[in-house]
């Protein structure tokens, strides 16, 4: 059985204001964002990270070099 | 020692849904906690869109003063609040705290609702949980 294919992917920032700022960029370039929790199962520590659609994986990571927001890990997730 | 008290805490909330006797979180601005607002809004959101995903769900969310912004068109918390909506959670408005933002027009989830019905569900729950 093959494993699902990934729907979103989940950019990990250093803190909320990274999220925000990195929110923001992804507005402004026109791709749709949400701020979430970071999932429990990437890390145990309170954190907030940007989840965009997968599709949108690389221009959201263009956008946010771009934008000079620090990313410090990227994960492709299924999720609802 | 946490952990132990954490799954007394859960035990007893789910005792008190399975009396019957609703939880209710209530809401009095738009942030969560005091110290940062930018910070507080970006943990609110958090905490939305985990309610959404924890058991036991609340099952009345009240939201009044600064509150009420997050269900309005625009809100970036809309989603989380349509996710919780779609899982039974009651969300009541204050009417006249919609009505202060002028906001009334602009509710996107939820119900406008008045200070007797957010009393009397107040009153009337197991526990209520102020943020």
């Amino acid at each position: 059985m093959s494993a699902a294919s990934p729907t979103h992917t989940l950019f990990l920032v250093p803190s909320a204001n990274h999220a925000v700022q990195g929110e923001r960029a992804l507005l402004r370039a026109g791709l749709g964002c949400r701020l979430i929790p970071v999932p429990r199962d990437l890390s145990s520590q309170c954190g907030v990270c940007l989840r965009v659609r997968f599709a949108d994986r690389g221009r959201t990571e263009e956008a946010l070099t771009a934008a000079g927001t620090v990313v410090e890990a990227i994960h492709d997730v299924l999720m609802d | 020692m946490e952990q132990a008290d954490a799954k007394e805490e859960t035990m007893e909330q789910a005792d008190a849904t399975r009396a019957g006797r609703p939880i209710v979180v209530a809401l009095s601005s738009d942030t969560m906690g005091r110290g940062d607002d930018d910070l507080g809004r970006v943990l609110l959101r958090n905490f939305l869109h985990t309610l959404g995903e924890v058991d036991p769900a609340p099952d009345t969310l009240i939201c009044f003063n600064s509150a009420v912004k997050l269900a309005v068109e625009g809100s970036p918390a809309l989603e989380d609040l349509r996710r919780l909506e779609a899982r039974g959670v009651r969300i009541l408005l204050c009417g006249t705290c919609l009505g202060h933002f002028e906001l009334k027009d602009r509710v996107a989830a939820g119900e406008i609702s008045n200070m007797y019905a957010i009393a009397e569900t107040m009153l009337g729950a197991a526990r209520v949980i102020n943020l």
